[in-house]
C-alpha cells in the first residue's frame, strides 16, 4: 500500500532517526554510521535474549544493518525508524531461529544442570529461600535468575515483551513489528507478563528482591 | 464483590490488567479497573506481582558495545556496496546495449512499416492506370465504335484476335 505524502512527512518531521534514514536513502553514509551507533546496543540487547548468544545477536544485528542499508532506495517513512528496525529485526531473528534449531547448534533453552532436579532458576530461588543458607544473591544470580524467566517465554512472547519493554513501543507499534494485530499483541503481552510473574514467583515471595521502583 | 469472591484470573482480566499497566486502555475502562483495585485487595495484589515481575526486567543486563563493532559494520556493509556495484557495470552494459538495440531497430522498422503502407497507397492508382492501358492506348479506336456490344461481337468473329491480344 502506497504511504501518503502526509503520513512520511509527519514521520520525517517528528523522528530524527527517520530523517537520518533518509539521508541513509541519499547515501550518506555517515548518517548509517550514526543510525548503526544509535541502534547496536538496543538491537543487539534483544537479540540475545532471544538467540542465548552474544555472538550470534552480533552476526544477527550486523544482518538488519544490512537489510538496513540494502533496503535504502526503497526507503518511505510509513512509522517510526525503530519500528521498521525491530520488524526486520524480527524477520531476522525468526529466520535465524528456525535455521539455528534445525541444525541444532545452538541450545535456544540453555540445557539444564544434570546434577540438580530443579531448573536453574528454581535453584536460584531455593538458594535465595530458606531452604539453603540464607544469603543475598548478587546482581549477577539476579540477572540469570531474570534471563531464566524470560527465557521460558515462547519467542513470540519474548519478542513483544522485549519491544514493550526496552523499546518502550505502543501495542500498535509492536504489533507493527511482528505483523499482528493490536488485539493479538494484547493478548501477547497479557500471557507473557503472567508467565513471567510465575516464573519468578518462587524469587518474588522469599523477599530478596529489591522493592520495585514506583517510577519506573 | 466481596474479598472471599475469588475473582476469576480468567484471560480477560489480566489483559485488562496488563493493559492498563501499559496505559492502553480508554479512559473509561481505566477507571473501570481503577474503581475495582480500590475495592479488591486480590485484584491489587495481582497488579503488584505484574509490576514486579515487569521491574526485575531492569535486570537483565544492556548490551555494550564496543568501538569495533560500529566499525566492523559499517565495513561490512562498505564491501557489500562494493560488490554490488561491481556487478552493476555488468548490467548497465546489458542494459544499455538492449537499448541501443531498441533504438537501433525501432527506426528501421518503423521506416520499413512506413514505406510499405506508402507504396501500397501509391500503388493503387498505378494498378488502375496499368489495368486500363489498353483501353487508353486503343481510345481513338474505341470513340468510332457506337456501343460497346458491337466491339464484343467484333471481338467474337476472331477477326482482330491479334490485335486483342497485343492490347491485352
Amino acid at each position: 500500500m502506497a504511504l501518503s505524502d502526509t503520513t512520511a512527512q509527519n514521520y520525517e518531521l517528528r523522528d530524527p532517526d527517520v530523517r537520518l534514514m533518509l539521508q541513509v536513502r541519499n547515501d550518506n553514509a555517515a548518517a548509517f554510521e550514526e543510525l548503526v551507533q544509535r541502534y547496536q546496543g538496543r538491537l543487539i540487547s534483544v537479540l540475545e535474549q532471544l538467540v542465548h548468544q552474544r555472538d550470534v545477536a552480533e552476526d544477527l544485528a550486523q544482518e538488519v544493518f544490512l537489510r538496513v542499508f540494502r533496503a535504502r532506495k526503497t526507503y518511505e517513512p510509513g512509522a517510526k525508524f525503530s519500528t521498521w528496525l525491530f520488524t526486520i529485526a524480527n524477520n531476522v531473528a525468526s529466520n535465524a531461529r528456525r535455521s539455528l534449531a534445525r541444525r541444532r547448534e545452538v541450545h535456544l533453552i540453555p540445557p539444564q544442570n544434570a546434577d540438580s532436579q530443579a531448573t536453574p532458576l528454581e535453584q536460584l530461588a531455593l538458594e535465595a529461600s530458606g531452604l539453603m543458607p540464607t544469603r543475598q544473591v548478587d546482581n549477577r544470580e539476579r540477572a540469570e535468575m531474570v534471563r531464566q524467566a524470560v527465557s521460558t517465554l515462547s519467542e513470540r512472547q519474548k519478542m513483544a515483551l522485549l519491544l514493550s519493554k526496552f523499546e518502550g513501543m505502543s501495542y500498535a507499534e509492536i504489533g507493527q513489528a511482528m505483523g499482528a494485530s493490536t488485539q493479538a499483541v494484547k493478548s501477547l503481552l497479557s500471557r507473557a507478563r503472567c508467565n513471567l510473574r510465575a516464573a519468578l514467583e518462587p524469587y518474588m515471595k522469599d523477599g530478596v528482591v529489591p522493592e520495585c521502583h514506583p517510577d519506573e | 464483590m466481596s474479598e472471599s469472591e475469588s475473582y476469576s484470573t480468567n484471560d480477560d482480566v489480566y489483559e485488562q490488567l496488563v493493559a492498563y499497566l501499559d496505559g492502553e486502555l480508554d479512559a473509561e475502562t481505566s477507571q473501570q479497573v481503577e474503581r475495582r483495585l480500590a475495592e479488591n485487595v486480590e485484584y491489587r495484589r495481582e497488579l503488584q506481582q505484574l509490576q514486579r515481575a515487569w521491574d526485575m526486567l531492569d535486570e537483565l543486563p544492556r548490551a555494550e558495545v564496543s568501538e569495533s563493532f560500529t566499525q566492523t559494520t559499517v565495513e561490512m556493509i562498505a564491501l557489500s556496496v562494493a560488490e554490488e556495484l561491481a556487478t552493476v557495470p555488468r548490467r548497465n552494459r546489458l542494459r544499455a546495449w538492449s537499448v541501443w538495440c531498441a533504438a537501433g531497430i525501432g527506426p528501421l522498422l518503423a521506416a520499413l512499416v512506413g514505406y510499405l503502407a506508402v507504396s501500397s497507397y501509391l500503388d493503387r492508382p498505378n494498378a488502375a492506370l496499368q489495368r486500363d492501358l489498353p483501353v487508353i492506348e486503343n481510345m481513338d479506336l474505341y470513340e468510332v465504335a457506337d456501343s460497346i456490344d458491337f466491339l464484343r461481337q467484333l471481338e467474337a468473329t476472331g477477326l482482330f484476335a491479334e490485335e486483342s491480344d497485343d492490347a491485352r
